[in-house]
């Protein structure tokens, strides 16, 4: 078995006896990324209609930033956040650093154009006869928008859980604003990175198992969803 | 009958590019127009306009004895029910697709299923209610849109090609189904390619070619231009036959003739006419009343002429006729 059979061993002991350090960096990085997709969603799908439905100045620009940001390095959200964040930053006051908070704010920030720019394209992969059928039927606005995202919502559920993805598995920002703080602002992925080099490599590796199991778990109730499309 | 829609100078352009231009066209209330040409002719653009997607880059429309403008376009959409050619059906059940238009119009839900399974039931769709509408054939999602349409009483019903994708029971079911909403009063308007079948069907038949409405069916539609014969009077040259036209015609490259102002002769007439081809006849269609005569002359003809005309031996299919027509049953565009 050698060295990595027994910390395989371990680690899938410490998942099965519910180790509480495994579970709370688990519970911690499930919070932080459910919260960043929730305020992201909130944001970048009302946001993505008019993107997709509208011609407007400046559209074709904006469509190549959010493409751009689209590849994001996650030290850079990380450091922009830190300098605004830290006690010396303009908005060092609020104390929001190494918080679960700004956790949730850097994660969101850095899947946001992720979620805009896939939520974009769901709305354009809509058929084009889509728009006229709801004019025709004399929808409102507000109606063709709820219409247009009903019909694209296994695209934008889809956009959805890559956004999730990127938030849950990233570590530069939640490495760089949360500090791997045990109990407190531990992601999956900072204790990764970090409690491997202090040896700590059975925790490690439990919590390696775990994330893909997360990652496994969403992706299947995203194409179960899918699924449900008569 | 009064008419529900004046159209008075009506121009439409996509992106620059002319689509329809319409001097004057009055739509019946209570009656079935059906709207005919070939492919690219407008008719898709001015079902756009009646049904109020669109306004008119140039001219008006009156609905109902009021002018239609940007401001009142949008509570009239609600006024008519267009069911596009090749029409979309959203995710969900026929059911759902039925019920769409009322529930954006904010119908209770009790009103709302009994108005769509009235409408369902008058296209035969109760069957099919609880089946995905995605995966239903291309017949049966026309019938379901317009059900959908249907569903919402419209005033006006304007179908755009509704019997493409439509085998023959459907075909005849959405005939009586069109010639049952006349009678309840309102007001219907369908495009078509096939002019025989929606000129029976519909009380009046407007031709439309190139953006523009044509005298009645526009079967004898020639391409070519205005040119100056020996004696510098202005005739039609299609390049293969000259076409003498009324004393002050305008210019254009289009030359439509009246089928019903066409007419056969055994022999050449003596007579006032003084466009005379000689051709063949070499199709008959049926509509009805009357029979379409196909003449192979030097351009194509289609004459319309009466049952007991088309039963004389002389118009048998394979003889040899003239057709004559006035120059003033000519219209140049």
């Amino acid at each position: 078995m050698g060295y990595f059979g027994e910390s395989l061993r371990h680690a899938l002991g410490l998942i099965a006896g519910l180790d509480p350090e495994v579970y709370r960096a688990v519970a911690t990085s499930l919070s932080v990324s459910l919260g960043a997709v929730a305020v992201a969603s909130a944001v970048a799908v009302p946001l993505s209609l008019p993107i997709a439905l509208r011609r407007f100045a400046g559209r074709r620009l904006l469509l190549h930033v959010l493409n751009t940001l689209m590849a994001l390095p996650t030290v850079v959200v990380g450091l922009l956040l830190y300098g605004l964040l830290s006690r010396r930053g303009p908005l060092g006051d609020l104390g929001l650093l190494y918080t679960p908070t700004v956790l949730v704010i850097g994660e969101c920030l850095l899947i946001l154009p992720i979620v805009c720019n896939l939520c974009v394209a769901a709305v354009q992969g809509t058929d084009p006869r889509l728009r006229l059928t709801c004019r025709a039927l004399g929808a409102g606005p507000g109606q063709t928008a709820r219409i247009f995202l009903s019909e694209a919502r296994f695209a934008v559920a889809a956009a959805l859980a890559a956004g999730f993805g990127r938030a849950i598995g990233e570590v530069g920002v939640a490495m760089m604003l949360g500090g791997n703080i045990a109990g407190y602002t531990r992601t999956m992925t900072t204790a990764i990175a970090l409690e491997t080099t202090k040896g700590e490599f059975e925790l490690a590796l439990a919590l390696g198992i775990l994330l893909l199991a997360v990652a496994f778990v969403v992706n299947g109730a995203v194409q179960a969803f899918q699924r449900l499309a008569p | 009958m009064s008419a529900l829609y004046a159209l008075e100078g009506v121009a439409f352009a996509y992106d620059g590019a002319p689509a329809l231009q319409v001097e004057r066209l009055e739509i019946e209330t209570g009656a079935v127009t059906a709207v005919t040409g070939p492919n690219g002719a407008g008719k898709s653009t001015l079902l756009n306009l009646l049904a109020f997607l669109e306004g008119p880059t140039a001219g008006t429309i009156r609905f109902a004895g009021r002018a239609v403008g940007p401001g009142t376009q949008a509570a009239l959409r609600r006024r008519v029910g267009l069911v596009p050619q090749n029409p979309y059906l959203l995710r969900g059940t026929v059911a759902d697709n039925v019920t769409l238009g009322l529930k954006l119009r904010g119908v209770p839900e009790r009103a709302r299923e009994a108005a769509a399974r009235d409408a369902m039931e008058r296209l035969g769709l109760v069957p099919l209610a609880g089946r995905p509408a995605r995966r239903l054939s291309g017949g049966e999602a026309q019938k379901v849109a317009i059900a959908r349409a249907l569903a919402l009483s419209p005033e006006v019903l304007l179908l755009d090609e509704p019997f493409t994708y439509l085998d023959t029971p459907a075909l005849l079911a959405v005939e009586r189904l069109v010639r049952e909403v006349a009678a309840e009063g309102r007001t219907v308007v369908l495009t078509a390619h096939d002019t025989a079948r929606a000129g029976a069907l519909a009380d009046r038949t407007v031709g439309l070619a190139g953006g523009h409405v044509v005298p009645a069916v526009p079967v004898n539609l020639f391409h070519g231009r205005v040119v100056r014969d020996a004696g510098g009077e202005a005739v039609f040259d299609t390049g293969r036959i000259r076409v003498h036209l009324p004393d002050g015609a305008p210019g254009g490259s289009h030359l439509a003739v009246e089928a019903n102002r066409v007419v056969l002769s055994a022999r050449p007439l003596d007579s006032s006419m003084r466009n005379a081809f000689r051709g063949r006849i070499v199709a008959l269609t049926d509509l009805g009343a009357s029979v379409r005569v196909r003449v192979a002359a030097d351009e194509p003809f289609e004459a319309e002429v009466t049952a007991a005309t088309a039963a004389e031996p002389a118009y048998a299919l394979g003889r040899e006729v003239w057709v004559s027509f006035k120059s003033t049953a000519v219209t140049v565009f």
